[in-house]
């Protein structure tokens, strides 16, 4: 899937909560989604996990991390169910770890990281929509962003400073 | 059954090192068995999948392995005979590190919210173009 699909897919979702923010509401869109949220001690580090069946899929994420933390993994576990990522057959439980790349050498040859980077991308398109970011940067009413202005903003939007910086970086507005 | 570019190549690839242990054979083994000879580094890439099987190393193969080239295909999905579905709890132990009653708890809860949630409703809702107003 070709990143402008990634992102049209996240901005459909997102636009009509981009009146009511930021910050995003992530819980609703999961749950209007029909994707119940869990939270729960997953180990050390474990992010999330995405737990579907024929009956239906659910996001768990660790109840040890930081709020904004969560807020990021439930994104991007929307982003593989949005996105129909399909893992292995017969599989039911897809987990991310803290880095959200997984580790295990034989699935990344099955594709897994390029699922993961389209995850990572939806979730920072749903967290941080281009619109909702540029109108943001634009009424703070510099040219060039300094270090207190991307925490302000990452505040706004519930988001870590870092995936706030990163998301900037790639709007070229950093 | 996989029929997905980055699913099948490594489908079949662990179809083929199960068969290749079975019959106690190393890859350096098959690597001379084929014609052409490959070398084991190319073997140990067929069964990762990250190099894509051609027929006549598919067909040589099931020669080799004495069975039908349709054996070392991807199982099929519908029939899940190959590989029985796991349950949520398997998985959990597999895949994470926690202590056993904590897996227990946690997979008791996610088969409990599974049989509640209604994902196909939601997904009809996210498809919708119309907007609340």
């Amino acid at each position: 899937m070709s990143v402008m699909a990634v992102r049209r897919l996240a901005l459909r979702l997102t636009e009509r909560y981009a009146a009511e923010g930021p910050p995003i509401d992530v819980g609703r869109i999961a749950a209007e989604l029909g994707l119940e949220v869990v939270c729960a001690d997953l180990g050390a580090g474990v992010s999330g996990l995405l737990v579907a069946s024929s009956q239906g899929a659910q996001i768990c994420v660790n109840e040890t991390d930081h709020p904004k933390r969560r807020r990021f993994t439930i994104a991007h576990e929307v982003g593989h169910h949005v996105l129909r990522h399909q893992f292995t057959p017969g599989e039911h439980v897809h987990v991310d770890r803290g880095n959200f790349i997984s580790q295990r050498s034989p699935r990344s040859a099955a594709g897994v990281d390029r699922k993961e980077i389209e995850a990572n991308q939806f979730a920072a398109h749903l967290l941080m929509p281009d619109d909702l970011v540029r109108r943001h940067v634009e009424s703070l009413g510099s040219l060039s962003l300094v270090d207190w202005q991307v925490a302000k903003l990452a505040e706004k939007f519930d988001v870590s400073e870092q995936a706030m910086t990163i998301r900037l970086t790639t709007m070229g507005l950093l | 059954m996989a029929t997905v570019l980055e699913d099948v190549y490594p489908a079949i690839g662990r179809r083929i090192q199960q068969k290749r242990r079975e019959r106690e054979l190393t890859q350096e083994q098959i690597g001379r068995l084929l014609v052409p000879p490959v070398t084991r580094a190319s073997v140990a890439n067929i069964e990762t999948g990250k190099q894509r099987l051609l027929v006549h190393t598919w067909l040589q193969l099931a020669a080799i392995f004495d069975v039908g080239p349709e054996a070392l295909l991807p199982p099929s999905e519908v029939s899940g005979t190959e590989q029985p579905a796991q349950t949520i709890e398997q998985e959990l132990r597999q895949k994470l590190e926690l202590p056993d009653l904590a897996t227990r708890k946690l997979a008791k809860r996610l088969e409990a919210g599974l049989a509640k949630s209604e994902w196909t409703v939601g997904l009809q809702k996210m498809t919708s173009s119309r907007r609340p107003r």
